[in-house]
């Protein structure tokens, strides 16, 4: 499953819906605000890290690049694509849902 | 991951609920919908619900040095053939009148941006059921 989320951990409650039906072996795309999620030593971060260990994190390039967030800053374990990296992780997961 | 990963290829139905002066959910999509193109993907449709039917009309008017949503998705429509479909309840509630409910109220310009047309949201479900994904894009 593919969960798309725009928001940032700071909009509390579309996160907070987020990381309580999350399952293992899903995967998150992180565009818009929602890749503030993904920078190093941000609380945000951390907190991401603890909920979930067992899920492949994605996050869009260009989005990074538009809030300054170089990919130095990104935390560990989080994969960074573009559009065409998105495209491929919508085919690639027969259900997807995004979180607004 | 990258960009050179070859999937196989499939029809994409795209809802968007907001506006392009609201949130990003109007270019994320738009970019979305290019680079499946680029990927020998087909955009089935594209759904314009709430204040996503404000990428719809024809006389949004931005600074000449500014991107124009409305004309992007009309030169894409015209590009790829692609069916943009706006809701015709949010559209209404919005002022956002094709030529023919224009003049049914008494009111004379259409409104609606080329190569967008009004319809009912059975247009979103026909999309969802003949579509292998479908994206929501929201504020």
């Amino acid at each position: 499953m593919l969960h798309i989320m725009n928001h940032a951990a700071f909009d509390s409650a579309p996160v907070d819906r987020l990381l309580s039906r999350i399952g293992e072996g899903h995967t998150l795309m992180l565009i818009e605000n929602g890749v503030y999620m993904v920078k190093r030593g941000s609380v945000a971060a951390e907190r991401l890290e603890r909920s979930l260990s067992d899920l492949t994190v994605c996050v869009l390039a260009p989005d990074l690049a538009a809030r300054g967030i170089t990919a130095a800053e990104v935390m560990a374990r989080v994969t960074v694509v573009d559009f065409g990296g998105f495209v491929d992780l919508a085919v690639d997961n027969a259900v997807i849902h995004s979180w607004i | 991951m990258d960009s050179t990963h070859t999937p196989p290829t499939m029809k994409f139905a795209i809802q968007i609920n907001s506006g392009p002066y609201q949130s990003e959910s109007s270019e994320s999509a738009y970019q979305f919908v290019r680079a499946a193109l680029r990927k020998g993907h087909e955009v089935y449709r594209v759904f314009f619900y709430y204040d996503g039917i404000d990428n719809a009309f024809r006389y949004a008017s931005p600074p000449d040095d500014e991107k124009s949503m409305v004309q992007r998705w009309s030169q894409l429509a015209r590009r790829h053939d692609i069916d943009l479909v706006v809701c015709i309840s949010a559209a209404q509630r919005r002022g956002l009148l094709c030529i023919e409910e224009a003049r049914r109220v008494g009111k004379v310009d259409p409104d609606l941006a080329d190569g967008f047309r009004i319809s009912g949201l059975g247009q979103l479900v026909e999309a969802a059921i003949e579509a292998d994904r479908l994206l929501v894009f929201s504020a």
